[in-house]
């Protein structure tokens, strides 16, 4: 479950990141997009991982730790996570 | 004379869709990482103090211990090499090699001894914290009449403890901790200045409570220590403290908030009730040698020293700050997935101007 939080949510920065490159004129080729995409996640996932407590939270907020407001927290990621995955493949920016 | 008036215009500020994907990427791997960890931490009463963990009144000294046992007591088998010495009688033999909880080295599986033998808990006066004498890896096999000495190595794969009850007795009731440590080290003393054993070890660790029939094990957790151990000893020949060292180390596994709750909904803060299991695996050596023989402060055919710290905690107050600031920052986040979509524009609103189409 965590795994795929964080696994959605750096594929997610990723397509920002290609996809605002793209707009801008940079990474034209699907190599270096592709590239650019895989290195990104690969980097965003290691910050959330190993230098953040993030991973522990999630865990706490799911394993019932943190009681009800946890639950609350992560319907309220998961919400974030999925508007932000429309607007990409709707307006190609995650904040409209 | 004419009076020039200038009004100065406001430029608006604008964000293209760029923009807003920056600003998107900042609040996940910036702001979320920050507002979590001052969640976590919210809370945390925990002065950095440890206290001791076991029993301070001297009147205890001799009571014996009865569910206190190896788990696991290096996970290599020494037992040929022991019937090879010419050891003889099954149940020392047996206990060579302890695995799960039992002693399977030889003929039968029984369960390793859990008499009196295996320690006394209550003062000891050699380290800096109280701590009591145990049993090393190779107790059971090795010393005479029956043994032949130590064999030089129990392995380097898992060696564990139960540690009854009785070992928490100092930490309050109803409360819970966030910080646990563990001081080993071997009951000889070695020169501080040509003692060639020392050496620097990497291992991992995982701890369980028991409690109610139940477990909670917390794991993952990472050390990297010298074997080299130093403390004042008091020096009865000629009087005053001297230093002395000894194979040993201190191992700590820290608690954050939510494992903090997770310990008080798990016992209820009740340790009068509540034993531990410590596992400490995957020795290796910093230098890269075999690991072998290297002296560890519970290997061996002799006794070590056990002494145990914590840091209490109030449970309550680290849940209300959590609980609280984790409801604060779930609203956050709902409205900042609001405020993505169209029908709500704060962002908008507050780089007037809007996007550059």
């Amino acid at each position: 479950m965590i795994e795929i939080i964080l696994y959605i949510t750096t594929l997610l920065i990723s397509l920002f990141v290609v996809g605002s490159a793209s707009d801008a004129g940079f990474l034209n080729s699907g190599l270096t997009r592709a590239f650019g995409g895989l290195s990104t996640q690969f980097v965003s996932a290691s910050w959330l991982y190993q230098y953040t407590n993030l991973e522990t939270f999630l865990y706490g907020c799911i394993n019932g730790q943190v009681g009800i407001v946890g639950y609350f927290f992560i319907a309220s990621l998961s919400l974030l996570i999925v508007v932000w995955i429309n607007n990409l493949f709707e307006y190609r920016q995650a904040i409209v | 004379m004419k009076e020039r008036v200038i009004i100065a215009k406001k430029q608006p500020r604008v964000l293209n869709p760029i923009q807003f994907n920056v600003l998107a990427i900042i609040l996940i791997l910036g702001l979320l990482p920050f507002a979590v960890a001052l969640v976590s931490n919210a809370g945390s009463s925990s002065n950095e103090r440890y206290e001791t963990t076991m029993p301070t009144t001297p009147g205890l000294i001799g009571e014996y211990l009865n569910d206190t046992y190896w788990i696991d007591n290096g996970g290599d088998n020494y037992t040929q090499y022991y019937i090879d010495q010419g050891v003889t009688g099954d149940q020392n033999l047996d206990c060579a090699y302890v695995e799960d909880g039992f002693c399977k080295g030889y003929n039968s599986t029984i369960p390793p001894r859990r008499s009196y033998e295996l320690a006394y808990y209550g003062f000891q006066y050699w380290l800096p914290t109280v701590s009591t004498e145990m049993q090393q890896s190779h107790w059971d096999v090795s010393p005479a009449p029956y043994g032949v000495g130590y064999s030089g190595a129990s392995g380097d794969d898992v060696f564990s403890w139960h540690l009854e009850s009785k070992f928490f007795e100092e930490i309050d009731q109803q409360k819970s901790i966030d910080g646990l440590r563990f001081w080993m080290v071997d009951e000889d003393t070695v020169s501080c200045n040509n003692y060639a054993g020392f050496t620097n070890i990497t291992f991992e660790g995982r701890i369980t409570f028991n409690f109610d029939n139940q477990t909670r094990t917390f794991e993952n957790y990472e050390f990297e220590k010298t074997t080299r151990f130093e403390y004042s000893d008091f020096d009865y020949t000629h009087g005053g403290f001297v230093q002395s060292c000894a194979i040993g180390f201190i191992v700590e596994f820290e608690f954050s908030n939510f494992e903090v709750l997770s310990i008080d909904q798990f016992n209820g803060g009740d340790w009068d009730n509540t034993s531990i299991s410590l596992y400490l695996e995957n020795f290796e050596r910093e230098d890269g040698l075999n690991f072998a023989d290297t002296a560890l402060p519970f290997a061996g055919d002799g006794f070590y020293y056990l002494g145990i710290e914590h840091k209490s905690i109030n449970p309550q107050e680290v849940g209300f700050f959590v609980k609280t600031g984790t409801l604060i920052l779930s609203v956050i986040v709902l409205g900042v997935g609001l405020a993505s979509t169209p029908y709500w524009d704060p962002f908008r609103n507050f780089f007037k101007g809007g996007m550059i189409e």
